[in-house]
């Protein structure tokens, strides 16, 4: 390598000659020092943001959207068929009343 | 990192809209019978009663209310008698005796009275919804005994 003249007169002319900022170092070891005194991400941040991220991308948030939906919807259907059926109790109960003088008795107490 | 937080805070608003009116939808009806005071609807709804059918009932219940009201004096009756005694005996005696007779006796004619309205009203009723509002009454009127015994038979 050390008298391959010709290839070191060939990596001169193609390398450009550019003019690195008289800060430059200075900057680079500053940024080096922010990032390492930067707090640490806790482990929930560090699971959340990758889908996070995926959010930001419309087939994925659609996706996210219909399942919401999805899964909202399926609650409150089992939620009001608790409702419906406690409701239903309720009703006969108070149809018995008007028969039964026992029930109406309780039920006006 | 705001953008995905708003795309997150629109599919919770969304989602919690769509519980909501799903929620609502589904329990509509229920909902409005109970806040009804008319309560024949439930039955009408429950049995799928005619128009026919519905006022047929709603003409007995009406008929049957003044006798219900009496009935319900007679027990209060016969329960403060049968109250009174027991705290001013000290022994079982005759009036004692009598006074839980009577209220067995009130009991019994309740009882009858209310399965006798059951099964007029069942009469105006489709012979399958009939029978399911039969086996409903029977299922809470009836005494602990006899319900008891129903069930053992079955």
């Amino acid at each position: 390598m050390k008298d391959d003249l010709p290839l070191r007169e060939l990596l001169r002319a193609t390398l450009p000659e550019a003019q690195v900022p008289s800060r430059f170092g200075a900057d680079v070891w500053q940024r080096i020092q922010a990032r390492s005194e930067a707090p640490a991400q806790s482990g929930w941040a560090r699971f959340f943001q990758p889908l996070f991220a995926l959010l930001t991308r419309p087939a994925f948030a659609a996706v996210a959207l219909l399942l919401a939906v999805c899964g909202a919807a399926g609650a409150a259907t089992l939620r009001a068929a608790d409702a419906n059926e406690q409701a239903h109790v309720t009703l006969a109960e108070r149809h018995i009343a008007t028969l039964d003088p026992f029930a109406h008795l309780l039920a006006a107490r | 990192m705001k953008k995905p937080a708003l795309i997150l805070l629109t599919v919770l608003v969304v989602a919690a809209a769509a519980y909501f009116t799903c929620y609502h939808l589904a329990t509509r009806e229920s909902q409005r019978m109970l806040g009804s005071a008319d309560d024949l609807a439930w039955l009408r709804a429950e049995f799928t009663l005619d128009d026919a059918q519905a006022r047929a009932i709603a003409t007995l219940q009406a008929d049957y209310e003044p006798r219900c009201m009496a009935m319900c004096d007679r027990i209060a009756t016969s329960s403060a008698r049968l109250k009174k005694l027991l705290h001013e005996s000290a022994s079982m005696t005759p009036e004692l005796e009598a006074a839980m007779r009577e209220a067995s006796q009130t009991e019994a004619d309740c009882h009858a009275a209310t399965l006798a309205q059951a099964f007029a009203i069942s009469a105006r009723m489709a012979p399958a919804q009939a029978a399911r509002y039969r086996t409903m009454i029977a299922a809470r009127v009836l005494p602990g005994t006899l319900r008891h015994d129903t069930a053992t038979h079955r």
